[in-house]
Order: C-alpha cells, then sequence, then structure tokens
C-alpha cells in the first residue's frame, strides 16, 4: 500500500508520467472550456502542479513538432486543446459556416473601455465614448463577455462592469496582463514629425520623456490593469 | 414623405468628429474649429433632411464646437476671465484622445478575436456559424453613405421643374427597386444607385431605401477602401445573435 501510494506521489518514475501526460491530453480533448493546473492536478491526482505544466509542454512540444493538426493553448488561465489555425477553412466548410460571429465595432469599443478600465460604470463608459451604450452593453452581458462586478459607492450606486474569462477566451488572452498596455496606445499619436519638430525645440530629453509614456500631465491616470486584474481573476472563476 | 427610417445611429458626435478629422486630414492637436464646426453642422442638416433620429448628444456637440469657435475668435480682452486659461480646444481634444485610443485597442481586439477564431474547439460545433463573404473589405458607417449623399447631392443640375410629373417615390418601391439590381448583379455602387435618380427627393428616397434595408439586415454595405466607394450586397444569411455557449461542467 504504502509502496504504491509512494510511487504516486513522487510521479517521477518514467511509466507513470508517461501515463500522467497522457491523462492530461485526455483532459484536454474532452474539455469544453478552458482547464487550469489546479483542476487538472486535482483529477489526475497528482500533488504537484510544476509537473502538469512541464508535461502539458511536452505534449505542445510533441504536437508542434509533428503534422499533427491540434495544439494545445494557453487561454484565460487555463488550457484547451485547439485545431491549428492553418485548417480554420477546412473547418469552416466542414460546420457550413465561413465565419464566428464577429462583434460590432460598438461593442468592441465598448468593451475595450471595460477591459482597460474596470470596473467601470455605464456613465463612465458613455463618458468616452460619447454616447449612449445601452445596446452595446446588453450585447456583451448576453453573450457572457461582460458581467456585473458590483456598484460604485456614490450617489446612485451606479453598476459596475467588469470583463469575464469567456472575454479573455474569446479573444485569446492569457489573462488580462495579456492585453497590450496603454502607454503603447498613448505615445503611438505622435507621427515622427511631431516627434521631431519637438526634438528641435526641447532637445532628445523632451523626446525620450515623451516615449517613457508622460505624454500630458493632464490625461487622466488611467488605473494599473494588474490591480485591477486579481478581482476580476477570483470571482471570473464561475461566469454566471 | 411618410416614411420614417428608424436606424438607429450607434455612432456618436465624437465619432463623426474624428471621421471628419481622418477623411480631411486634420491635425487633431491643432484643429480648425471653424471649419469642423462647419463640416460637422453640415452631416447634422443631412441628418435632419433625412428624417434620421439625432440623439441628444449630437446636439449638445454642436453647440460646444460653436462656444469653443467663439471663444476662439474673441480677442483675448474680451474673453471673461475664466475662459482665459488655456486652449478653449483643450478639453475636447483630450475627450476626442482618449476616445481614438480606445478605438485603436478596439482595432486591435478585433484582430485577435479574427486570430482566435481560426482556432477550434471541442464546443464550437455546438455554436452557429455565420455565413458571410470573406472579404477584405471595411464595413462602410452611417457618415461614409452621408459623405456620398452630400457629393451626389452637389453634382445634381438644378431641379427642372416638370408641369405634371406625379412622380411620387416610395421607400417601399425604392426598396423594390434596389432588391431588383441585387438579383442581377450580386452587387451594386452605392453612389452609382443615387446618380441613377432624377431628382432630389429620388436620390433622398434611394438613400432612405437603402438604410431601412441596412436596418433590415438584408444588404451589407463595405468599402473597399477608406473613404472609397460603397458597395451593397445582399445578406447571405441573417446574422441571429450568437447564443451563449453552453458551460458543460464536467
Amino acid at each position: 500500500m504504502s509502496k504504491y501510494q509512494s510511487t504516486k506521489l513522487r510521479g517521477t518514475q518514467k511509466v507513470d508520467r508517461e501515463k500522467l501526460k497522457r491523462i492530461i491530453e485526455a483532459f484536454l480533448f474532452v474539455s469544453v472550456e478552458p482547464l487550469d493546473l489546479q483542476r487538472i492536478k486535482d483529477a489526475a491526482g497528482e500533488q504537484d502542479p510544476a509537473v502538469i505544466k512541464e508535461l502539458i509542454n511536452e505534449i505542445r512540444a510533441e504536437y508542434a513538432g509533428s503534422e499533427c493538426s491540434l495544439r494545445v493553448e494557453e487561454i484565460a488561465g487555463g488550457y484547451r486543446m485547439t485545431t491549428d489555425a492553418e485548417y480554420a477553412s477546412y473547418i469552416k466548410r466542414l460546420l457550413h459556416g465561413s465565419q464566428k460571429d464577429r462583434l460590432s465595432r460598438a461593442s468592441l469599443e465598448t468593451l475595450a473601455i471595460v477591459a482597460y478600465k474596470q470596473p467601470v460604470t455605464r456613465g463612465e463608459i458613455e463618458g468616452i465614448r460619447g454616447v449612449n451604450v445601452d445596446r452595446a452593453l446588453s450585447t456583451l452581458l448576453e453573450r457572457g463577455l461582460v458581467r456585473i462586478v458590483g456598484r460604485k459607492e456614490t450617489v446612485g450606486r451606479p453598476i459596475l462592469y467588469g470583463t469575464t474569462r469567456t472575454f479573455l477566451d474569446h479573444f485569446g488572452l492569457k489573462t488580462l496582463d495579456d492585453l497590450p498596455s496603454l502607454e503603447e496606445f498613448i505615445v503611438r499619436e505622435l507621427s515622427e514629425e511631431d516627434k521631431e519638430a519637438i526634438r528641435q525645440k526641447f532637445g532628445d530629453e523632451a523626446v525620450s520623456a515623451l516615449d517613457a509614456g508622460g505624454i500630458d500631465a493632464a490625461l487622466p491616470k488611467e488605473a494599473q490593469i494588474k490591480e485591477t486584474q486579481d478581482d476580476s481573476q477570483e470571482t471570473a472563476r464561475p461566469d454566471r | 414623405m411618410q416614411y420614417k427610417v428608424k436606424l438607429e445611429i450607434f455612432e456618436g458626435p465624437l465619432d463623426l468628429l474624428l471621421y471628419l478629422i481622418k477623411k480631411e486630414e486634420l491635425d487633431i492637436y491643432d484643429i480648425p474649429i471653424a471649419k469642423i464646426t462647419d463640416q460637422y453642422l453640415s452631416y447634422l442638416e443631412m441628418m435632419k433632411l433625412l428624417d434620421l433620429e439625432i440623439a441628444g448628444e449630437f446636439i449638445v456637440m454642436a453647440a460646444t464646437l460653436m462656444h469653443i469657435k467663439s471663444l476662439m475668435l474673441l480677442p483675448p480682452e474680451n474673453k471673461p476671465p475664466e475662459e482665459m486659461e488655456g486652449d478653449p480646444r483643450a478639453e475636447l481634444v483630450q475627450q476626442l484622445l482618449e476616445y481614438r485610443r480606445f478605438k485603436e485597442i478596439a482595432d486591435r481586439l478585433a484582430e485577435k478575436e479574427e486570430a482566435r477564431s481560426k482556432l477550434f474547439t471541442r464546443n464550437d460545433t455546438e455554436r452557429p456559424l455565420v455565413e458571410t463573404e470573406d472579404s477584405p473589405f471595411f464595413e462602410a458607417s452611417i457618415f461614409d453613405l452621408l459623405t456620398a449623399l452630400s457629393t451626389v447631392l452637389k453634382e445634381i443640375p438644378r431641379e427642372i421643374f416638370h408641369e405634371v410629373i406625379k412622380d411620387e417615390f416610395t421607400v417601399a418601391e425604392k426598396i423594390h427597386d434596389i432588391f431588383h439590381i441585387l438579383v442581377k448583379e450580386k452587387k451594386a455602387y452605392f453612389t452609382q444607385l443615387l446618380k441613377s435618380a432624377k431628382s432630389k427627393l429620388e436620390i433622398i428616397v434611394t438613400f432612405l431605401a437603402v438604410l431601412e434595408l441596412i436596418r433590415l439586415r438584408e444588404i451589407v454595405i463595405w468599402q473597399s477602401e477608406r473613404f472609397g466607394e460603397i458597395e451593397i450586397v445582399r445578406n447571405t444569411q441573417a446574422i441571429a445573435p450568437a447564443p451563449i455557449a453552453s458551460e458543460k461542467k464536467i
């Protein structure tokens, strides 16, 4: 009994390891949603999540190396088995359709604001878009890309919105950190001519300062994604 | 013209301003206020002419623009003290910059959505796919349509008053006509449709017919390049809202 247990606990014997790898592979095949390490570990009876991670990477390497049309992607805080992008057109033919339903511009813009500003109220979203967002918000709620995360403790106690794990999955993101940082978008706004004009007037240091992301002191400081990430990740697990 | 087209315009005043800035290649850091105000107002005029529902925000922005314009025109001594601080355009420019940033982010998200959509997973068989034309074109916006309309309206010769031409065009008839054309040739060009009309009234009715068809999701409009010719094609499959993927817990 103890011999058996210790073998399982160590999990380093080659035979066990191979079997464990295949078990993980089976899990990935069967699952309809991203599986996180914790869940795989528990169902596989393995103690060490690092071992699971190692094995998953081995599976990925195996797939990438061979002619296999499958892949294992790290998405939405977990892992999913997917087909390779190369086969998309064939699969679309099989499924009698040419495209997955995409989001409209309005929805994408609203979603972008929620993703970067969360938790955020409808009023704050409208303040940026300059137009009513009811329609877009209800579409996003319906599709499970956005959820209610609470209420703001101000007059009227307006509802706060945030993104979901489904959102991460829909865009193939690992975590919210995977979103490009806001600074990237701020600096890009200055054209090369602008930068050159500034360089001539104020010297190189001014341009480097701008490149470092300080384009305009008057711009509202965007909440760092990391600060809000924990909140939504923690409560993101059961999406609905 | 009794027919009222209830097209919900999802775009707002900021969208229109950014559209104008892009189209006229204006410098967002030094916006020619008089020029953009005039353009903005002419678009609003067109929307009114077409009886489109103009959201309150559009009117508020019009007032804001005119206020800024007046501040820019006042000689410094005449300005009320509180308005003396800084550039009267500053606040608006901030708003535009911030919104434009999120538009860029939205573009980036669209790219990621596209890349992700090529990866199929187990539950993808449960979600129906949408039949659309694989097209590299841009989806034209209401402002693009309005731009095309204004171009055509400027070009028509002065209306010739006929004697008793009771040529009343109804939107319903125009819709029928457009369908006819789309059945014969798979696509139609927007400006051509408008130009084939013989009077200002007919042009407007044609425009409204196109809007109605868009609203009914019977057609889709594309542009092969920004601010280029607008194409109209039939929507081969009604795009129903995507059902929520059933999360079967294992």
